[in-house]
């Protein structure tokens, strides 16, 4: 299980070719949350100018 | 904002598809009928480019990666929006890697390995620093130098009376199999599937407008390039010592041998492959940069150059053991891989098919 962290080296690749996609969509799901809970830039500095 | 013009991404286009088939060759597994497998796939990679061409031209102002939240939700868009800068670092992960095995074993075979490519990777770091321009500037210089040095080589393998015409034919003696297995999917995804890249600048080209030509442009003067040079392999080596090779391009150069007195030449074939190599790395990383800059709604893409130069550099420098383990990759994993097939070919036919589908019903 720990070899599947270095999942881009060639003899990974080889041996358990699912593991890349794999991890791609996992990581892929958790950086979205970055996307999905973060305002954009001026959604956020509309917010604090609206407030003063 | 960084902008190019037409002609400059003419030019970074035409060096990122020839892009790393300067030296691996391209369609070996077709034998003598290579250059055949390669215009096929030209013409196939032209559909595929066009398709990403129609998604921007379907969502205007928009860059590739902002079309996938756009046209299928934030739930399903923003995941699938992520995939490709995580596919970029890999992919550039791998062109690291190809200097990595290529550089020690030719021209530097004394210096360490990571020295070679720290070296590589700062100086990618300086050009990502400095924006896009600059690199569409330096294209536009290198790519006549390229082109003279590519012709000069011509010239040279031409004196060195080594082609025979004969080893090209005869033509198709083992039938369309072959060809078709190395244009499905293999030649497709190289250069042309790989142009999604290329995608994540298109936003910067001014004056607007072309691009499409552009691209086609680029995308066929590419193809007729590498069908070309594994013609001229083929001619020189025969079909079995071609498919065998390692670095058929390379061996090309070293082939060259005019009256005893033009030999040696082999560092000019590792010279303009390591620029191809390093303007198709540059690309890959502005392109996972600024997929990441759109996605975390950052004001400037600044502080992700140096993660994102460091993570190239240590996939680089750790993925493959030797060259023949990194090249079986390419040719078994690589191409049926889901991710390569699905974020380069089946996900954009998709995402077209939606964007022109709401676009008509507005």
């Amino acid at each position: 299980m720990a070899s599947f962290i270095a999942f881009w080296k060639s003899e990974m690749m080889l041996k358990f070719p699912w593991v890349q996609p794999v991890v791609f969509v996992v990581v892929a799901i958790v950086l979205s949350f970055f996307t999905w809970f973060r305002k954009p830039r001026q959604e956020r500095s509309k917010d604090s100018d609206s407030e003063e | 904002m960084d902008t190019i013009s037409r002609h400059q991404l003419l030019a970074i286009s035409i060096i990122y598809q020839i892009g790393t088939t300067i030296i691996f060759g391209f369609a070996s597994g077709a034998g003598r009928d290579s250059w055949l497998a390669v215009l096929i796939s030209t013409v196939l990679g032209t559909a595929i480019i066009m398709v990403y061409v129609s998604v921007t031209h379907l969502n205007p102002g928009l860059t590739y990666i902002e079309c996938y939240p756009k046209q299928f939700g934030k739930w399903l868009g923003t995941p699938i929006a992520w995939l490709h800068p995580l596919l970029f670092l890999y992919i550039a992960g791998r062109i690291v890697a190809d200097i990595n095995n290529l550089v020690p074993s030719t021209i530097l075979p004394g210096t360490p390995s990571w020295a070679i490519l720290a070296i590589f990777i700062i100086v990618i770091g300086y050009a990502l620093f400095l924006g896009l321009k600059v690199m569409g500037r330096l294209a536009e210089i290198i790519l006549p130098l390229l082109g003279l040095i590519y012709v000069v080589e011509v010239v040279l393998i031409l004196s060195s009376g080594v082609i025979d015409l004969d080893n090209l034919f005869p033509l198709l003696d083992k039938g369309w199999n072959r060809v078709w297995k190395v244009v499905w999917p293999l030649g497709i995804i190289q250069s042309y599937g790989e142009s999604l890249a290329l995608a994540m600048i298109w936003t910067s080209v001014k004056p607007k407008g072309r691009v499409g030509r552009t691209m086609i442009l680029s995308t066929l003067l590419a193809g007729s390039f590498i069908a070309y040079t594994d013609a001229m392999a083929v001619s020189v080596f025969g079909e079995e010592i071609f498919k065998r090779a390692t670095y058929p391009m390379y061996a090309l150069i070293q082939a060259i041998n005019v009256a005893d007195f033009i030999t040696q030449l082999d560092a000019t074939g590792v010279l303009y492959f390591c620029f191809m190599a390093f303007l198709k790395t540059y690309i890959y990383l502005f392109a996972a940069i600024r997929s990441i800059q759109k996605l975390t709604y950052a004001q400037s893409n600044r502080s992700f150059i140096m993660p994102v130069t460091v993570i190239a550099f240590v996939l680089g420098l750790t993925m493959a053991p030797n060259v023949i383990v990194h090249i079986t990759v390419v040719e078994k994993i690589v191409p049926y891989s889901p991710i390569y097939l699905s974020l380069m070919i089946f996900i954009p036919m998709v995402l077209m098919a939606v964007s022109w589908l709401r676009r008509k019903q507005v």
